[in-house]
């Protein structure tokens, strides 16, 4: 009896040790990612390539992502995608180790803008490099072509009293203080100094005079364009904005101002907590790639670092973003003059 | 036996008793909890339009309000000159119906210059309505429920989007579920100056009209793209203004037809997902609202436990399990009493077979009943009475034949057989008792020639009359036998003395010698007789009898030479 339980259990137990087998000879990639960087047939073909095992969580928030790489000090995943301004608390923390250029032959495939760490500051620290660019999106000017004899050229469009009751913006304190330091002339859209914020809300109500109203969903904000008949949008989302209203039978144009357009850029890093950095990196390099990237704009509507931008020259600025001086005051301000409030109450403590 | 049928009979009668009762209990539970969610559901439908109709009516009071006021003559004067008097009096106007109705937030008459300045506006500040004026007044030219509104014909009602009023300053109403309704105030010409704008709060008003449903009842709202703006766990509202979404049609897959705008109605049993520990019963309907809004349908929707439903069923449940188990208590007594019924009338049979050849009393038979054991029981009875005819005949027969063994035919008298009983009887008591008897032989004389010359049937007849004559002559005690063709024999046992016999053997000697008649002819005879003495002559039977002949012919040969003589 006892024989006979042995050998009937022996197959499964080779099999058993022959799974294990393999199980301890993949390696597990563990990546933190937003939805569209870590499509099946992207981990796949990365999968195919290295036999190892890719596990992908996904996050939607920055909140969630900061929770998750700080919940046992970057212990739990070994690769994940953050935008510049947000990776500077990382650094800040130790969260993300640097990362030598040489692991990846793809960066020379990547456009000039992207090759050149010091037009990127966010991503480096200290000469040392942190952050890889991968997807990115600036925030351009969406014009009604019937009410533009030419493209705008600059922000100060947005204040045209021309277009009175028909612009457009989004209902953001960070953003829009930054449009208004562009307006100042300030170096660093980010960088508000003392003297600054009053002129900057005189700006900002004078902005919002020139309103027709402001918005927070693209759809919501296609909607508007269309049904209200405006002329002039701040378009935070982009080009998705643009291809929205495109859709819906719109006639409309899209600039990139000269003073440059705020623009948020997804780089991917790698924990202090990777198990296998070389693979963190083969994994890095292999988003680089072509097919990759394509599925990034063909798929998602985001620009990858590769090819040129459909809606953009060479020559265009795009100004990325980075942590503002003082978000919370940003955010207070705004909000009274989005209330309505005069200037002088707008600043009042 | 017995017992075996009545307690099977009771047993199958109370099983089933209890069987019908449970079955019928189960049964009755089904269709009543299927009744009862169904007119829930119905139920949920109804009050969820009758909310919906409400709502209407208390968004119809406020435009009715917002109308009258756009219409007053300061309005168009406080936007017109600016007018101190006419915005205090404005504002006077519009402290009424805020202090009447507590779901306004604010109530505000908005320049269509000046970017949209507010000229009039009272706020609701906990439980104080406040003005607010000077540089307080704001520009809100940029929503829009001001350029909406400025676009509508006079007597039109714009109603906003539902979301959290984030107006910086609005007070009471500020973070606070708020909807926005205005009406433009024109000029003469007919062109915009401003608006009215009301400021409602949706919870205020839906704890108001939610007051009143039932304490289990749910209330949902979402807006058409199905984010939830009411619901229990407030939480999950406004989702959207935190960056998320969460939806109706998330909570409550069933109700994608409503959001899609291909059903009015729904009614849903949630069981699933979320709901799965406590089931819910719920009616959603889209009410669409008819006036300019960027809103399209609001979804609306009544939900309640299922367990709260089925809760009504406890008393009946209680009271089905009290019949249940009356039924099974009256179908055991029942089956206790129709078993009687039944075995009682076959035992009174049983005891009247068991007592019929007895002589026991007879049991009385149930012959008055009408049903089968009645008809049983006369069938019964008739038979018994048979039997019992039959018995007493054949009872008689016997007697008849035991008299004739032991009589003589002819004359009746004791035959010989029972003679020798008696003198057997007789002698042992004589012997006893020590007592006397005496045997007397009686011969009739001549009774040959009788025979001979007249015939036998004359023969015959001197015989009986001298058998009656013998027996006139004797005490009941004494018998008399006729032993031969012509020879009597009379026993008598306790007499006194032989001189009694003597007196009896006279007697009878006297009684045959009167002449007999017999066809009208007289008749002669005379007979011989022989006594024998216990214990005198004889100490048994045969030695009595021996000596009695003896003296009979002696007498007899008397007799002759009397005659002769």
């Amino acid at each position: 009896m006892l024989r006979r339980l042995c050998l009937r259990r022996l197959p499964s137990l080779v099999l058993a040790l022959a799974l294990s087998g393999t199980a301890c000879a993949a390696e597990v990639l563990r990546v933190l990612s937003w939805p569209g960087y870590a499509d099946a047939d992207v981990v796949q073909a990365f999968e195919a390539r290295t036999g190892a095992r890719v596990e992908v969580t996904l996050v939607d928030s920055d909140e969630t992502l900061w929770q998750k790489v700080t919940a046992h000090d970057a212990a739990d995943y070994d690769v994940f995608a953050v935008n510049t301004a947000e990776l500077q608390r990382y650094i800040d923390r130790g969260l993300v180790v640097p990362i030598d250029p040489a692991a990846l032959p793809n960066l020379a495939a990547q456009l000039p803008r992207f090759r050149d760490p010091t037009t990127l500051p966010g991503t480096t620290r200290d000469d040392r490099l942190f952050a890889i660019p991968y997807a990115y999106a600036e925030m351009g000017l969406i014009y009604d072509r019937r009410q533009f004899e030419a493209p705008p050229q600059s922000i100060a469009a947005l204040w045209d009293a021309r277009l009175r009751g028909k612009v457009l913006i989004y209902n953001s304190g960070s953003h829009n203080f930054s449009l208004a330091a562009q307006m100042l002339g300030k170096g660093s859209p980010f960088h508000l100094d003392a003297a600054d914020w009053a002129p900057a809300v005189e700006h900002l109500v004078e902005l919002r005079r020139n309103l027709l109203t402001f918005y927070v969903q693209p759809e919501e904000s296609a909607r508007l364009f269309l049904s209200r008949g405006a002329a002039l949008m701040f378009a935070n989302y982009g080009t998705q904005q643009l291809q929205l209203l495109r859709a819906a039978g719109a006639d409309v144009g899209y600039a990139i101002p000269r003073e440059g357009a705020l623009a948020w850029l997804d780089c991917w890093v790698v924990t202090r907590g990777a198990r296998n950095r070389a693979l963190a990196l083969a994994w890095i390099d292999h988003l680089l790639g072509t097919g990759p990237a394509h599925v990034l704009d063909a798929r998602h509507g985001l620009n990858n670092t590769r090819d040129p931008a459909p809606h953009q020259a060479e020559t265009d600025r795009l100004v990325w973003l980075e942590p503002v001086e003082d978000v919370e005051r940003r955010n207070l301000l705004w909000e009274r003059i989005l209330s309505g409030d005069r200037a002088t109450r707008v600043l009042a403590p | 036996m017995r017992f075996g049928i009545a307690a099977r009979l009771g047993i199958v009668l109370a099983l089933s008793g209890m069987l019908s009762a449970g079955v019928t209990a189960v049964q009755a539970q089904r269709a009543s909890e299927t009744l009862l969610v169904d007119s829930a559901r119905t139920e949920l439908l109804t009050s969820t339009r009758v909310l919906s109709r409400r709502i209407t009516q208390v968004r119809e009071d406020i435009s009715r309000t917002l109308l009258a006021l756009a219409r007053h003559p300061a309005a168009l004067a406080a936007l017109d000159s600016d007018d101190p008097q006419a915005a205090t009096q404005l504002a006077t106007l519009f402290a009424l119906p805020m202090e009447a109705n507590r779901a306004y937030f604010q109530i505000r008459l908005i320049d269509a210059a000046d970017n949209g300045l507010e000229r009039v506006r009272i706020d609701r500040d906990d439980d104080t309505l406040v003005r607010v004026g000077g540089d307080a007044l704001q520009e809100k030219g940029h929503y829009p429920y001001v350029f909406d509104t400025l676009a509508l014909a006079p007597g039109e009602v714009y109603m906003s989007r539902v979301g959290i009023n984030r107006e910086r300053g609005s007070h009471a109403a500020l973070g606070q579920p708020a909807v926005q309704l205005a009406t433009p105030v024109v000029d003469a010409e007919g062109k915009p100056r401003g608006v009215i704008v009301g400021s409602v709060d949706l919870n205020g008003v839906f704890a108001l009209l939610a007051a009143d449903l039932p304490a289990d009842f749910r209330l949902y709202l979402a807006n058409s793209a199905g984010d939830f703006l009411i619901h229990p766990d407030p939480a999950r509202t406004f989702g959207f203004d935190k960056g998320r979404r969460v939806r109706l049609q998330d909570e409550f897959p069933a109700v994608q037809a409503l959001i899609e705008g291909r059903a009015g109605e729904s009614m849903i049993d949630s069981d699933a997902g979320e709901h799965a520990p406590t089931p819910l019963l719920a009616a959603f309907i889209a009410a669409r609202a008819q006036l300019r809004t960027d809103e399209g349908a609001f979804i609306l929707g009544l939900a309640r436990p299922r367990a709260t439903v089925l809760a009504e069923l406890d008393p009946l449940r209680d009271i089905m399990l009290q019949i249940v188990i009356g039924m099974c208590l009256t179908g055991i007594l029942l089956a206790a009493i129709l078993a009687h019924a039944i075995t009682h009338p076959i035992e009174v049979l049983g005891a009247a077979v068991q007592n019929f050849s007895g002589n026991g009393q007879a049991p009385a038979l149930p012959v008055e009943r009408q049903d089968e054991i009645g008809a049983l029981a006369r069938r019964f009875a008739e038979l018994r009475t048979q039997i019992g005819q039959q018995m007493a005949e054949l009872e008689h027969r016997r007697s008849e034949l035991e008299h004739l063994a032991r009589h003589d035919a002819l004359t009746g008298l004791p035959n010989r057989a029972l003679f020798d009983d008696r003198m057997a009887v007789a002698l042992a008591a004589a012997r006893r008792e020590q007592g006397r008897l005496a045997l007397l032989f009686v011969d009739v004389d001549q009774f040959k020639p009788i025979n001979d010359r007249l015939g036998h049937v004359v023969g015959d007849r001197v015989l009986k009359a001298v058998a009656t004559r013998i027996r006139q002559c004797i005490r009941e005690s004494d018998t008399a036998a006729r032993i031969g063709g012509d020879e009597f024999v009379v026993l008598l046992p306790g007499i006194a003395s032989a001189e009694d016999a003597r007196r009896v053997a006279d007697k009878i000697r006297a009684a045959i010698d009167r002449p007999f008649t017999i066809d009208g002819d007289e008749l002669a005879v005379s007979v011989s007789m022989g006594l024998a003495h216990y214990p005198d002559d004889g100490a048994d039977a045969t030695t009595l009898a021996r000596h009695a002949d003896t003296a009979m012919y002696r007498d007899k040969a008397e007799g002759k030479a009397r005659r002769h003589a």
